[in-house]
């Protein structure tokens, strides 16, 4: 009621004034007429009744501020001013707003992306009190894994300061549905999982029910993938390896929790049943209680549980924030992407912001006469001033509604075309948190681009402008310096902006063309599962038949069988130990694959020394293993490494003693940061270990794609029990490895181009406007003999300075930026003193483009047209 | 003897009068406060026209364009039904806080 009062007032203002100025004029007529009947002179009384009234003028505004704060008053009239300059030179006001839109949208849709997935909290009933309890070598922070399920059992049963101590772990069932089997990944939760969470069900129950034997909660994903998204789900049977279980409940889609890409969830029983040895453990802090009290109470647990054992002496309790951890689980890979992404917007927002700066300040240098006129008339310093922030206002605010409609229909793109792949139920929009983070990059932008201007405003003297006599012959070299300055900072900006995008385009090249050590052309791959031949010869025997099947089909050359088959994204984390030495610190990096006859054929990985796996390599055989050049190299430096003999010891114990056998060529792995990396690697004899198969390859004549139907029919035919795995070639594995690097490399290469973009523009238009004020000092000093490579280089100094000197500021910058963001984000590389150079050439090519044109325009400045000009 | 008008009280004392007016012009409340307080409260015109506009922004009053009885234009200002109210409540207020402030200041 109030607001719409204001509001009419404010539409009706003008004659709310006039109104108000009729009321006081009666006013002072009545009060001059009653100082008449008292006896005074009339002529004498009106003159009494207008002093006594006093200014007539402040009342008035008095009265009108009472209805808009006076500064509201200003600032709309500032903004009136300038939207009307504005329009007069419409070119300026389009390039500065297109310049600022670019700039907010760029950083508000990647602040989008960078909010769904990192920062908007995880959709829990007080997210921030729920954690997540892990094992960790005791040196090293790093080295996490999951706990083992008695050390859950004692955290529950002990734990004082937290509630509700829930395990969840991996599994892989196999789970059959309308005849259609495939492996899932569960994940076994305590029963009171959901009760920790709080996350309500999209429908069905997430409460433990004691009486069922199994019933499962199904993800969105799974319900809409494989269930149909029916409504009639719940009461639904599932065969879950065997067991009958029915569909509890069906999770909304922004539901995420561990597994990451859990289809599915069970309660583990409480009393009997099966149970996980590890599990990931979560927990609710109690009120009141902190973090690192409620660590410190599970590492007093844990060590009193391995008082006594090796367990104890290596390893102990570690927790974190569960927002933290899942988030960091869920986008080890989009997270690096989405940083640098980021990184890259904001450097172009800095950039557009000093760009429109530079534009505006010319401007007002051009508008001094205006400047100095209104200061004369009693102008206050601070009004010209808030002319000045004005001016920054309206362009931000133009660019900000720009900025937020280009971000809309970006984050639109990106939902559609799903060019990176989010996690589940992370969907992007422009919502209240990113509404807000753009209006305060708006905000920031307003104030970087009315800095300059404004303390120019401030420096306006009462004086008699050289302006108002003509063109001022060099006498604003203190805006030119600002200017240089201004420009200074865009070059540099520019440069690590280019420098990061020069990195992460050479990464990909390195992805793109490194040798990886195996061979991925015509190869196919699929999953296998022989879980239900127990007897282990009975297993190696059907291992046989099968790659035989598999080898008798046509355009197939040859198969093999192997726990897995590369490109792998991770590094091996099992620890490798010398027979007969004692260990140091444990290094968790070798990678342990067990492989059938015929793997490294089908891989073209070249045996260097000793034999591959052969007829003597059975289960009652001694065990052998192969190990690559990095293994040798790194435990066997100037040694023999054929007839050693070392073990693997990974999270579920130690393997046997293992003789070497032979020794291959290296092969890469992808770090999670996008590089390969050459893994050691130790290669065992799936005949020895035959309940290791989990995948199926076989290398092809032709293109492997067509025949993946003809791969599926004939293991089917072989093993109608096995479970419908899609089969994959080995090349689009690799390339969907490559899809996130390149990704970010294009949209970082386009920011930094961009920004290349603005500031070469913003460059060039600050020398134009240079040599445009000084064509009359031009045209005289040519008429007294300067010669045009003179006045060419004259250019080529005020505009080539602030690019050397950017650079030079963007090359200190640049490692340091890196360093502190190495510091965050342990193993994120920004920075290589190589991938300056092409910046560098790049920069200076395109610096040199913009500086020519101003200075060869100087350079031909023809003396009698600029003094006919003057 | 002249008083300035305590800050606060002079919204008081124009709803007061307005309350007990049908609808009065600028100059008739500073005249009637005067009049009423026998020469002492003089209202300020500096402070008159704004306190109108506050309680015309808080809808304590209305204005409406009128006529004098000498057939000259004028703004006459009444009291609104919620204007009525809030003088109620600041009377009641003012009651008590002035009682309060006698007892302290001459105690029986």
């Amino acid at each position: 009621m109030k607001f719409w009062r204001k509001l009419c007032f404010w539409f009706r203002r003008r004659r709310f004034d006039e109104e108000l100025a009729e009321e006081m004029r009666f006013h002072r007529q009545l009060r001059a007429r009653r100082l008449v009947s008292d006896g005074m002179e009339p002529g004498l009384a009106e003159r009494e009744a207008a002093r006594q009234f006093g200014d007539d003028l402040r009342h008035r505004e008095a009265s009108g501020d009472i209805w808009i704060a006076r500064w509201l008053q200003d600032g709309l009239q500032d903004l009136r001013f300038t939207a009307r300059t504005m329009s007069k030179r419409p070119a300026f006001a389009i390039v500065a707003i297109a310049t600022l839109g670019l700039g907010i949208g760029g950083t508000t849709a990647v602040y989008s992306a960078v909010h769904a997935v990192l920062l908007a909290p995880l959709p829990y009933r007080d997210a921030g009190r729920v954690i997540v309890i892990w094992d960790r070598h005791r040196r090293d922070r790093e080295s996490q894994t999951v706990a083992t399920f008695d050390d859950y059992e004692a955290y529950r049963q002990n734990s004082k300061l937290l509630d509700r101590v829930t395990a969840a772990a991996l599994v892989h069932p196999i789970v059959g549905y309308k005849g259609v089997r495939r492996q899932y990944q569960e994940g076994m939760l305590s029963p009171w999982a959901f009760d920790l969470l709080g996350t309500p069900p999209l429908f069905g129950r997430t409460q433990f029910l004691a009486g069922s034997d199994c019933s499962v909660i199904v993800s969105h994903r799974f319900w809409t993938s494989t269930l149909g998204a029916d409504y009639g789900a719940i009461g639904q049977t599932l065969d879950l390896d065997g067991e009958v279980c029915t569909v509890q409940a069906v999770m909304p889609k922004e539901f995420r929790f561990y597994p990451v890409r859990a289809d599915m969830w069970r309660f583990i029983h409480p009393s009997g049943g099966k149970r996980p040895r590890y599990a990931a453990i979560f927990a609710r802090l109690r009120p009141g209680v902190t973090l690192q009290q409620a660590k410190a109470e599970l590492q007093a647990i844990h060590a009193g549980l391995h008082a006594n054992d090796d367990h104890g002496r290596d390893r102990t309790a570690e927790a974190d924030d569960a927002q933290r951890e899942l988030t960091y689980v869920v986008s080890s890979t989009l997270r690096p992407t989405l940083i640098a992404m980021f990184w890259a917007v904001a450097s172009l927002l800095f950039v557009a912001c000093l760009n429109v700066a530079g534009m505006s300040m010319a401007r007002i240098v051009e508008r001094h006469r205006e400047f100095v006129v209104r200061a004369a008339l009693g102008c206050g310093r601070g009004r010209l001033v808030r002319q000045a922030f004005a001016e920054g206002a309206f362009l931000c605010m133009s660019g900000l509604v720009l900025g937020v409609l280009l971000a809309a229909g970006a984050v639109q793109l990106i939902g559609r075309k799903s060019l990176t792949e989010f996690p589940d139920g992370v969907s992007l929009s422009v919502n209240a948190a990113v509404l807000s983070f753009a209006m305060i990059a708006g905000a920031v932008a307003a104030l970087l681009t009315a800095l300059a201007p404004a303390l120019f405003a401030i420096r306006t003297e009462i004086c008699f402008p050289s302006g108002i006599a003509g063109h001022g012959l060099g006498g604003s070299t203190r805006n030119l310096r600002t200017s240089q300055i201004m420009i200074g900072g865009q070059i540099a900006a520019c440069l690590v902006v280019l420098a990061g995008a020069a990195l992460l385009v050479d990464s990909v090249f390195h992805l793109e063309t490194d040798a990886l050590g195996f061979s991925t052309r015509n190869v196919a791959a699929t999953g296998l599962d022989l879980s239900h031949y127990r007897d282990p010869a009975r297993r190696n025997a059907r291992h046989l038949e099968l790659v035989e099947k598999l080898r008798a089909l046509p355009g197939v050359s040859t198969a093999a069988i192997a726990s897995s088959f590369p490109p792998s994204r991770e590094a091996g984390d099992s620890v490798l130990e010398r027979r007969g030495r004692a260990m140091g610190t444990p290094a968790y990096d070798v990678l342990d694959t067990t492989v059938g006859a015929g793997y490294f054929e089908l891989l073209l990985t070249p045996l260097l020394k000793g034999r591959l796996f052969d007829a003597r390599d059975q289960l009652s055989g001694k065990p052998v293993a192969i190990v690559n050049l990095a293994l040798a190299q790194e435990y066997f430096p100037g040694e023999d490494p054929l007839g050693q003999e070392v073990r693997v010891v990974s999270l579920s114990g130690p393997s046997p003693w293992l003789t070497i056998a032979g020794v291959v060529g290296d092969w890469k792995h992808m770090e999670w940061d996008a590089r390969w990396l050459v893994s050691p690697m130790v290669f065992r004899p799936l005949a020895q270990d035959p309940s290791a198969d989990g995948a199926i390859a076989v290398r092809t004549l032709g293109n492997p794609a067509g025949l993946a139907r003809a791969i599926s029919a004939q293991i089917r035919s072989a093993e109608s029990s096995m479970p419908s795995e899609p089969v994959e070639t080995l090349d689009s594995r690799l390339e969907k490895m490559r899809a996130y690097p390149r990704f970010r490399a294009f949209i970082v290469s386009f920011f930094a181009l961009a920004t290349l973009l603005i500031a070469a523009v913003g460059l060039h238009g600050t020398l134009a406007e240079f040599v445009s004020r000084r064509v009359p000092e031009f045209g005289l000093r040519r008429a007294i003999g300067a010669r045009t490579a003179h006045l060419f280089w004259l250019v080529i100094r005020q505009g080539g300075l602030p690019v050397v000197g950017g650079i030079a500021a963007g090359a200190v910058a640049a490692p340091a930026l890196a360093r502190i963001v190495r510091s965050l984000l342990v193993g994120f590389r920004l920075w290589n003193p190589t991938s300056l150079v092409w910046p560098v050439v790049l920069l200076v090519t395109v610096a040199a483009i913009a500086i020519a044109f101003p200075a060869r325009r100087a350079a031909n400045v023809d003396p009698m047209a600029a003094l006919r000009e003057e | 003897m002249r008083e300035e008008i305590p800050y606060g009280l002079l919204d008081l004392l124009i709803l007061r009068t307005l309350a007990r007016a049908k609808q009065m012009h600028g100059f008739e409340i500073a005249e009637e406060i005067r009049a009423l307080s026998e020469d002492v409260l003089h209202v300020e015109e500096g402070s008159l026209y704004p306190a109108l506009q506050r309680l015309l922004v808080n809808g304590s009053v209305s204005s409406e364009w009128g006529r004098t009885e000498e057939n000259h234009r004028a703004r006459y200002y009444r009291l609104t039904a919620s204007g009525r109210r809030h003088l109620e409540r600041e009377l009641a207020r003012y009651k008590r806080v002035s009682a309060a402030v006698g007892g302290v200041l001459e105690p029986a």
